[in-house]
């Protein structure tokens, strides 16, 4: 794609954050540990810095603990709205006066709940919405005299910011920025300001933009409508049941008050960790931490979710008819990325999907040639909760769905009869060893790892600490795991079929 | 909530108490006191740059390499660009060089099977990689420290001694194959591949994908040859960075490279770009989708075009100030526009504007965007913009510096294409001294807004204004040509037979075989009123056929005279400027004519396949359609129902305007030795007449000067 530098879409499919693993390098990452620091401000907010000093450029990242498993029905899609809001600026950026501007957004807010009720009443009465329809559009166009479009960004900009950018997954919302190193307390400025007096202005011409994303990922993307169905399948209870964009009749009705709330629920301090990675100084970074963040007032933090989803009852097999080739993908439920099964998990997935030489890619691909791209991976659609194993083939030309899925079977039947190999256990530790490496190079990477190891799995160590675990993986392991979870009844098949050949099938 | 600045301003300034507050605070907290964000507008100095050593060296045998030692992590990467590239691709196999990148890796050595080699280098957690892609080949290998000697080893091996595996050209052919068929399925891919095709035409090197027919023609020699001609080590250029010591890695590159002797390579003409800029309005239908994908533009340049500074400092501004704060900010329309005039190395790139809306707003979308374009070719940029956009560049600059493997790639890229090593800070002047009158200038010399050619891909039918609102459309069939001799892979035998019937009663009544096999040749007088952008043109031919493969048409014109002349596989021109040969496209295009001409496929029956498609709307009335088909293309022939002579035909063209579906009318019956055929043929594009020929007379069996189809 050649718009490089705006917002990426929040559904990256087959996303496989790896937990880390760590063997021969030891040394390399007791020293590397050993540097980082944290600081907990008064108000629970939590800062975790990391100076390198080899360039003068720094990264941050701030976790948003909330993703879209927080929503309901009703508001599904609200998690990655808030994100796009968080860009529109606050009572300082982005207005050029924001005691006019505000009393405007109040009434458009007044005017917008008379509006939709009396368009879902029973009998709407049309002239009253026709009426009401005018007076949003006018004063909607007044407010937005006041509006100083994207001076958020264009102050990020000019400071020489790269990849400012932001994130929303089914677990969390991650907003992102690398400045040159000299602009720390610019970077504090700004994004304090922005979770403590935000104005989610321009909301409505913004909530198109986002169904032009739904439309973007899913409504044209073959494989984006597969996805969405699939999950919607594989979870019927639990809120990974629906696509992070959220369902279009949500996203036509959720109002600019709706996020307000959510805001308020989700946003708290106690709800946010950043990661700061660079040519720093920490106890400058904490110092101006506590200046500017700890203005932010605290309080409760938000309640877990409740939601478990039940035990799978029996295999579930959907099919999405489009304009298209075919895919198959296989889900099988497994537990949380906390849990103890999670390395050896990992591990099953890499000996069945990763690399050249790994089983399927052996037989579908290299053999019998009836595939051109396999894949396995966990964290499907997220880690943070009970989530999906998923092994997926695209067939190739003149080969079926049903050839490949067969192919798969056989192969995850062996992983569930017999113990994996010596050299296949290697391959998943030194892999997943050289991914954590090339992952630490980069100032904004090793940020990310950091806010997702403190916030999912409780503790930042836990980015270096993976290792013990996934060195200590055996044989044994990865079969009792295949065994407990590569079934019939807890699996789920999602198939792409080509228009008009479901009777084929 | 206010700043805490503002909070003491609205203390009561003349209390002593509050002054004396303001003080204590004040110095208290000098050096960390809270400020707004648009407070903050001086920095202490950044930090230096610390350049890392940079060791070049060229090995005995005229490998380049550029090595950078890095010491924080235990890893070694290498990264090497080879002077090749699917440019090179012979026109009868595209895929060629994509072919020989790929086996090159999967297809093993001499000494280890491409297999061993995956499990070797996967379980020490390591990769090697290689590929061709449009302008160069690359090989990549990272290697935790440890593994640096195994590593270069693979590395070596696979590049000195490989095996080119039938097995793995199989896989590598059944990817491309794959590929090929699911082309159509994602938008996006759809609509950079046909832009691209706009903009450099269908089957140029710069644009042109991969058939069946042309992955079909690929042999193993092809690939060992075109491997042999390229891959030499006096054609690398490579990059390294790591964990090393710069001496040992350079003993070891001497060592592991040793055997492999230079030798130079003939290298072909590089594909020459010749842009006719012209408006034009096209679509790809695609009735599944709600959402419409634009992109509009003409060719770009070079990124060592001295005005490149200040289109960099432009591309900026039309992206971020205008396409984003228009279509996406203010608007809502979109996700993701974007402006963007593209530049390469060495060769010119697109100026390339884009974004996606509901299929609604399509044509909305589109008047904002050249609204855009123009205004930014009529006014100068902002002081602001202006401002913005160079903070933005120079404020990040550094970011360039911010990795070894960036350093050192960017130099290899260089070295590569013979750039100045130190470009990018020749360019970072540039910006420095960039004018809002450059940005003027440069938007003035490089951008043509009135001539642009626009792709929409989308479903017409929702379209809330139609899209010839803006002009006329040109509609591009993306049908994926079958593989040959599987022309017709769903036609159910039922389809083949009735087809066959058709075209023998067709053939029937223009006259029956016997009497079509007894013509040899014929020599036909026309005349031509042709559509041009000069509007009707009147034309005269005479056209010279030896069935089945050659033709010869003496044309001419207000603007001069013409031969054009095809033999076979050859073709060629001969204007007053001279002769030159055909491109490919326009060969095929010439061969086309000959392909639908009645004499030929009734003459030569046996050569065709014919499939009943169905009774269908040909020019407003029913007709009956059959797909004929031969080794040479295919198209659909119309036959009406009552009499059963061919009526027209239609079919895609590559024509010099863009891809488009053309149909022509046969009108006008007349028989000539025992054949009837028609004598007025009326070519529509879209409805839209592009020529209408009259036949004036036509002779069968003459005798052909045979210097008519020798080149000089």
């Amino acid at each position: 794609m050649r718009n490089k530098g705006f917002f990426p879409f929040v559904f990256l499919l087959f996303l496989s954050v790896s937990s880390f693993s760590l063997r021969a390098w030891g040394q390399t990452f007791d020293v590397i540990k050993s540097q980082v620091r944290t600081h907990t401000l008064a108000n629970g907010m939590k800062f975790i810095v990391l100076e390198r000093h080899d360039a003068p450029v720094v990264s941050f990242h701030t976790y948003a603990d909330v993703g879209s498993a927080q929503e309901s029905y009703g508001i599904t899609g609200i998690s990655h709205i808030l994100e796009h809001m968080a860009f529109k600026g606050t009572h300082d950026v982005g207005t050029n006066n924001y005691a006019a501007e505000s009393k405007l957004l109040d009434s458009i807010d007044n005017i917008y709940a008379k509006l939709s009720g009396e368009e879902r009443a029973v009998n709407p009465d049309t002239a009253k919405i026709a009426a009401l329809k005018r007076k949003f559009d006018s004063t909607d166009s007044t407010a937005n005299r006041y509006v100083s479009s994207m001076e958020y960004w264009d102050l990020i900009r000019e400071k020489g910011g790269r990849g400012l950018n932001a994130y929303t997954s089914n677990d969390a919302t991650q907003y992102i920025v690398s400045l040159p190193s000299n602009r720390v307390e610019f970077w504090m400025a700004m994004e304090s300001d922005r979770f403590m007096n935000p104005v989610f202005r321009e909301f409505f011409q913004e909530r198109n933009v986002i169904m032009e994303e739904r439309r973007l990922g899913i409504e044209t993307q073959p494989v984006g409508k597969l996805i969405e169905e699939f999950l919607a399948a594989a979870f019927k209870s639990h809120p990974y049941h629906h696509e992070v964009i959220g369902h279009m009749s949500d996203l036509e009705n959720i109002s600019r008050t709706d996020v307000i709330n959510y805001f308020q629920r989700y946003y708290g301090p106690n709800n946010l960790t950043v990661a700061v990675v660079g040519d720093v100084n920490a106890d400058d970074v904490f110092r101006m931490a506590d200046t500017y963040f700890g203005r932010i007032p605290g309080g409760p933090k938000p309640e877990p979710l409740r939601t478990v989803e039940p035990e799978q009852q029996g295999e579930k097999h959907i099919y999405v008819e489009a304009q298209s080739q075919p895919l198959v993908i296989v889900g099988f439920h497994r537990p949380s990325v906390r849990d103890k099964e999670a390395a050896a998990l990992e591990a099953l997935a890499n000996v069945v999907g990763n690399g050249r030489s790994s089983r399927i890619y052996t037989s579908l691909v290299k053999d019998k040639k009836i595939a051109v791209q396999v894949g396995a991976f966990n964290g499907f659609p997220g880690y943070k909760y009970p989530n999906l194993l998923a092994v997926y083939a695209v067939p190739s030309k003149g080969h079926t769905n049903e050839e490949c899925l067969k192919a798969m079977e056989q192969e995850l039947q062996r992983i569930v009869d017999e113990p994996v190999r010596d050299d296949e256990l290697t391959k998943y530790k030194r892999s997943t060893e050289k991914d954590l490496i090339d992952g630490m190079k980069d100032n904004s990477r090793m940020a990310a790892s950091l806010t997702f190891n403190e916030v999912v799995m409780g503790d930042w160590r836990q980015t270096f600490d993976t290792l013990k675990e996934v060195d200590a993986v055996t044989a044994a392991d990865v079969q009792s795991v295949a065994k407990k979870y590569i079934t019939r009844k807890n699996r789920t098949i999602g198939e792409l079929i080509p228009e008009g050949q479901t009777d084929e099938n | 909530m206010k700043t805490r600045k503002q909070q003491l301003r609205d203390f009561c300034p003349f209390e002593p108490a509050a002054i004396a507050l303001l003080m204590i605070i004040a110095l208290s907290e000098s050096s960390f006191a809270q400020k707004a964000p648009k407070e903050i507008t001086s920095f202490t100095p950044l930090n230096k740059v610390q350049m890392p050593d940079v060791k070049q060296v060229t090995l005995r045998n005229g490998m380049k390499v550029y090595m950078v030692e890095d010491h924080d992590y235990p890893t070694v990467d290498m990264r090497a660009m080879v002077r090749t590239g699917s440019i090179f691709d012979p026109a009868d196999k595209v895929g060629l060089a994509s072919i020989t990148g790929t086996v090159l890796r999967t297809g093993g050595t001499t000494t280890q099977g491409g297999d061993e080699i995956d499990k070797t280098l996967e379980t020490m957690g390591a990769y090697v990689e290689t590929g061709i892609e449009q302008g160069s080949g690359y090989v990549a290998m990272s290697v935790l420290k440890g593994d640096v000697d195994k590593g270069v080893g693979i590395l070596a091996d696979i590049l000195m001694h490989p095996a080119f595996a039938q097995d793995k050209i199989d896989l590598a052919k059944v990817e491309l194959r794959s590929g090929i068929s699911r082309r159509n399925d994602n938008i996006w891919e759809i609509t950079g591949r046909e832009f691209n095709s706009l903009i450099y035409g269908k089957s140029h090197p710069y644009s042109r994908y991969p058939e069946y027919a042309t992955v079909d023609n690929i042999t193993r020699d092809d690939i060992t040859d075109f491997y042999e001609k390229y891959f030499h080590p006096n054609n690398i250029v490579l990059a390294v960075w790591g964990d090393f010591n710069s001496n040992e890695i350079q003993k070891r590159l001497e060592t592991a490279f040793g055997k492999w002797p230079s030798a130079k390579t003939e290298y072909p003409e590089r594909p020459q770009v010749n842009y006719q800029y012209r408006y034009t309005i096209n679509l790809v239908q695609k009735p599944d989708v709600n959402q419409s994908h634009i992109q509009m533009g003409h060719i770009g340049g070079m990124i060592s075009d001295p005005d490149y500074p200040a289109l960099v400092v432009m591309n900026a501004i039309l992206s971020n100030d205008r396409m984003f704060k228009v279509l996406r900010t203010k608007e809502g329309l979109t996700y993701a526009p974007w402006g963007y005039y593209g530049a390469e190395y060495n060769h010119p790139g697109v100026f390339n504007c884009g974004t996606q809306t509901k299929s609604q707003s399509t044509v909305h979308a589109i008047r904002l965007m050249l609204n855009e374009v123009n205004r930014m070719t009529e006014e100068p940029v902002t002081d602001e913009e202006l401002q913005r956009a160079k903070d933005s560049y120079l404020n990040s600059f550094v970011f360039n510096f911010d990795s070894r493997s960036k350093i050192v790639t960017r130099l290899m890229t260089y070295a590569y294409y013979s750039y100045p090593l130190d470009f990018i800070d020749k360019l970072k002047e540039g910006v420095e001294k960039v004018t809002k009158g450059d940005v003027l200038r440069a938007a003035k010399a490089h951008l043509h807004p009135d001539e642009l050619q626009i792709l929409v891909v989308g479903n017409k039918n929702d379209f809330g204004e139609p899209l010839s609102s803006l002009g006329d459309v040109n509609e591009i069939d993306i049908t994926i040509p079958p593989p040959p001799g599987e022309e017709s892979p769903s036609a159910a035998p039922e389809s083949m037979s009735k087809g066959k019937e058709l075209f023998d009663k067709s053939m029937a009544a223009c006259g029956g075989a016997d009497a079509f096999q007894k013509i040899g040749s014929t020599r036909t007088r026309m005349t031509l009123l042709q559509q041009t952008e000069r509007g009707e043109v009147e034309i005269s031919d005479v056209a010279t056929v030896i069935y089945p493969d050659r033709i010869h048409q003496a044309v001419s014109t207000p603007m001069g005279e013409m031969k054009i002349v095809v033999v076979g596989e050859k073709g060629w021109i001969v204007s007053p400027q001279g002769k030159m040969q055909m491109e490919e496209s326009m060969r095929k295009e010439v061969f086309g004519n000959l392909v639908r001409d009645p004499i030929r496929f009734f003459s030569h029956a046996d050569d065709h396949q014919a499939q009943f498609i169905g009774e269908e709307e040909f020019q407003g009335v029913k007709a009956l359609d059959i797909l004929v088909s031969c080794k040479d293309g295919a198209f659909h022939l119309y036959l009406d129902p009552s009499t059963n002579l061919p009526v027209g035909v239609s079919y895609q063209s590559s024509g010099l305007q863009g891809p488009a579906n053309v149909e022509e009318a046969w009108s006008d019956f007349r028989e000539t030795d025992g054949v009837r055929l028609p004598f007025k043929n009326v070519a529509t594009v879209n409805g839209k007449t592009i020529s209408r020929a009259s036949i004036v007379e036509v002779e069968h069996n003459v005798e052909v000067d045979p210097k008519l189809f020798e080149e000089e």
